[in-house]
């Protein structure tokens, strides 16, 4: 540029020159004199010199002002092109490090005006709602009022759209080189022109085929867009669809994670995930409750073996094994140990989960509670039992009440006929089954007692080698035909109990160890001291009782219905009580058996430490 | 064998001694012929020797119950025509329903008296 000045200036200097020259030859026509130089007027050769040499002159310099507005127009249009270049650069900045959609087209609509230099921007959007508007989001620069007159849809066909419409129906730009006199503009001219708007161009946004909306730049001169600057305003378009579409990506992703993340922790059932090896490493808000935590970080990491009892490990272990080969384990029930110590029974589900390429990853379980379940089925069960022990009451009351109303009819019908030993047996019968009634109502006024926590004891200092040998002494008399065998210790130590119910727990062994023997067998009784107990035992050679029967025998609901069929007289409460009254005397009954060899039954009361060692 | 009489013959199954005792006596004042069993097997085995005309039947009897031995009394051809009366502690309607469904011709309830077993196996025997 500056050269192209210096040359204009040259030749202007020159030319200056010359018509100096031609001047003063014009006066030394008319007096030679005044010159010093000795020139011929006549010259013609010379002024045709002259002439010719001023006309290229003025021919150069038109020339090279055209050269000067040509450079100065390419410097212009330089300027603008490396202003566009500028707003995509800072526009391409703004992509990528925008957090939000909104800012992200404010923030591109400002810089379109502040470095792009056009005098107006605005993105808007096609709407699908049933009038198929085409809303405004964002706008920068001279607007007033200008958007609010405009009211646009995208409903029919681009012709006679507005320029952002007609872009965004076809996909393609739209250029108004004139808002004055583009006939595609003439709705739109006066207000245009009352804004500035000489010229003007909208773009399509529109990513992965999707057309989002356009984006209208406007500009003060007409003709403003040339093809190069248009080409970086088609790539800055793209570049905002893309950077709007990666947005929408990312809030629509997060917005299901979160979505996710609320499933996750609004389940009542504990979400647990781990690894293959059964490591924790997630787990919902539900799971840490059930699994007793106050947090997260207490579980993460742990193995879940570490949660369920010693006792459901093994059981645990195949069941993930299983998961791992079938995909799935459901309903499989363990208990597990809170941090606290306390029990819980839950109920677990397990399936594999999987890496993309298909490849087991780890595992997530669903972990229930069931307390309630549990108690519920413990509920319905007792409830069971109950009806049961009324109906096996009712069945109990009964016989000795068939007896006591078949004797005495018998007595008042026939008392003539009966000989005085069938009378006599008549009332023995009606006597006894009176007893049995009256020891049948005391059993279970001890039960509802006990049941109650009204079970009291009346304990005394106690004879106890007397109390025991007078029991047994009537136990052979009650079955004379057994042999009951006594094993005492010699000095018995005082003991502080309650006689009558002791009586009672030695009386009922006895009874069961009776009826569940063969009348050639002994039944032993022993007592002796360890531990600082004092241990009474009464063993049969009955039929004995299956392991896995024994723990059971001293519940007093345990399988009634069972027991009865089995054992048709008595309703096994025995057992129960003789555990309550033991227990009472905080000590502890127990049997051992084994099936066809016979049964011993023990019971260990704490011996007085004051009085241990002290005859009565 | 033939019979001595012409006395009716009631087989009694029942394993309360006391009340065994009481029917024993009872039927026995009231003319019949008494024959008693304590569990299920030997009652069946009384059966089958023959010339029971009524069975008195408890439910509830150690090893074989009453409920099979009723069974096996209608299966087998040769009892099926005894009538069996059921004489049970359980009042409870479905049993006696069963009863009566498996062919029982009464089911009596205990406690009772004296009179109602006597009407009761008249009956039971002229049905």
């Amino acid at each position: 540029m500056e050269q192209i000045l210096k040359n204009k200036e040259k030749s202007t200097s020159e030319l200056l020159t010359l018509l100096k020259l031609a001047t003063e030859l014009d006066i030394t026509e008319g007096s030679q004199k005044q010159t010093g130089v000795q020139l011929s007027i006549n010259d013609t050769d010379l002024r045709e010199l002259v002439e010719g040499q001023i006309s290229k002159l003025l021919q150069n310099n038109e020339n090279l002002e055209l050269e000067i507005k040509k450079r100065k127009r390419m410097a212009e249009h330089l300027f603008k092109l490396n202003k566009a270049f500028r707003t995509l650069c800072q526009c391409n900045k703004i992509v990528t490090h925008a957090g939000d959609e909104s800012a992200l087209l404010n923030e591109i609509c400002r810089t379109i005006v502040g470095v792009g230099g056009y005098r107006f921007a605005w993105i808007g959007f096609g709407i699908n709602n049933n009038k198929k508007t085409f809303r405004r989001e964002v706008h920068a620069g001279y607007e007033e009022g200008y958007l609010d007159s405009l009211d646009l849809t995208w409903a029919g066909n681009p012709m006679g759209q507005h320029p952002a419409v007609a872009a965004f129906l076809t996909g393609n730009y739209c250029l108004i080189n004139n808002t004055l006199t583009d006939i595609d503009y003439a709705p739109w001219h006066s207000r245009a022109l009352q804004s500035g708007y000489a010229s003007l161009i909208a773009f399509p946004l529109v990513t992965n085929g999707q057309r989002l909306g356009a984006l209208t730049i406007y500009a003060t001169e007409p003709g403003a867009f040339a093809k190069d600057e248009i080409e970086l305003l088609i790539e800055l378009s793209n570049d905002i669809a893309h950077g709007i579409a990666v947005l929408r990506d990312r809030t629509a992703h997060r917005k299901t994670e979160e979505k996710l993340k609320l499933m996750f922790d609004s389940v009542t059932d504990g979400i647990t995930v781990m690894d293959l090896n059964g490591i924790i490493t997630d787990t919902n808000d539900s799971a840490i409750q059930i699994y007793g935590y106050d947090s997260k970080d207490g579980i993460l990491g742990k193995s879940v073996f570490e949660l369920i009892t010693a006792d459901d490990c093994d059981k645990a272990m195949e069941n993930l094994k299983k998961t791992l080969v079938e995909g799935r384990f459901e309903g499989a029930e363990y208990t597990m140990v809170k941090p606290d110590g306390s029990i819980v029974p839950i109920e677990q589900s397990t399936s594999i989960l999987r890496d993309p390429d298909g490849n087991p990853d780890g595992i997530i379980s669903v972990t229930r509670d069931i307390t309630e379940r549990k108690k519920a089925h413990q509920y319905e069960e007792m409830d069971r039992l109950k009806t049961n022990l009324l109906s096996a009451v009712s069945h109990e009351l009964r016989t000795p009440l068939a007896s006591i109303k078949g004797y005495s009819t018998l007595l008042l019908d026939y008392s003539d006929r009966l000989d005085s030993e069938k009378q006599s047996h008549s009332l023995t019968c009606i006597d006894n089954a009176t007893d049995n009634l009256t020891e049948l109502i005391d059993h279970l006024l001890d039960l509802s007692r006990l049941e109650a926590g009204l079970f009291r004891l009346d304990k005394r200092p106690t004879e106890f080698g007397g109390l025991l040998r007078d029991t047994i002494a009537e136990a052979k008399v009650r079955y004379p035909d057994n042999r009951i065998e006594i094993r005492l210790l010699k000095d018995f130590p005082a003991m502080l109990v309650d006689g009558r119910r002791i009586r009672q727990v030695v009386d009922n062994l006895l009874d069961n160890a009776v009826k569940y023997s063969q009348k050639d067998t002994a039944v032993t009784v022993r007592a002796k001291r360890g531990g600082g107990e004092l241990i009474i035992s009464v063993s049969d050679q009955g039929r004995g009782i299956p392991a896995e029967e024994i723990e059971y025998i001293f519940d007093r609901m345990y399988r009634l219905e069972e027991r009865l069929s089995e054992n048709p007289s008595g309703l096994g409460l025995g057992l129960s009580l003789c555990k309550a009254i033991v227990e009472a005397h905080r000590g502890r009954i127990w049997a051992e058996s084994k099936v066809g060899k016979g049964s011993t039954f023990y019971f260990a009361l704490p011996l007085d430490k004051k009085k241990a060692g002290k005859k009565l | 064998m033939t019979l001595q009489s012409e006395k009716i013959n009631v087989l009694v199954i029942e394993d309360e001694p006391d009340i065994q005792t009481f029917v024993v006596w009872l039927l026995a004042l009231e003319g019949y012929e008494v024959g008693a069993a304590s569990t299920g097997e030997h009652g069946l085995e009384m059966a089958r020797a023959g010339g029971a005309n009524l069975m008195l039947l408890d439910l509830r009897l150690p090893g074989r119950d009453g409920w099979s031995v009723l069974a096996e009394m209608k299966r087998d051809t040769k009892l099926a025509d005894i009538p069996v009366v059921i004489f049970s502690a359980s009042a409870a309607v479905p049993q006696k329903e069963k009863a009566l469904g498996m062919g029982a011709v009464d089911y009596l309830v205990k406690p009772l008296s004296a009179e109602k077993l006597r009407k009761c196996i008249k009956r039971a025997l002229a049905s």
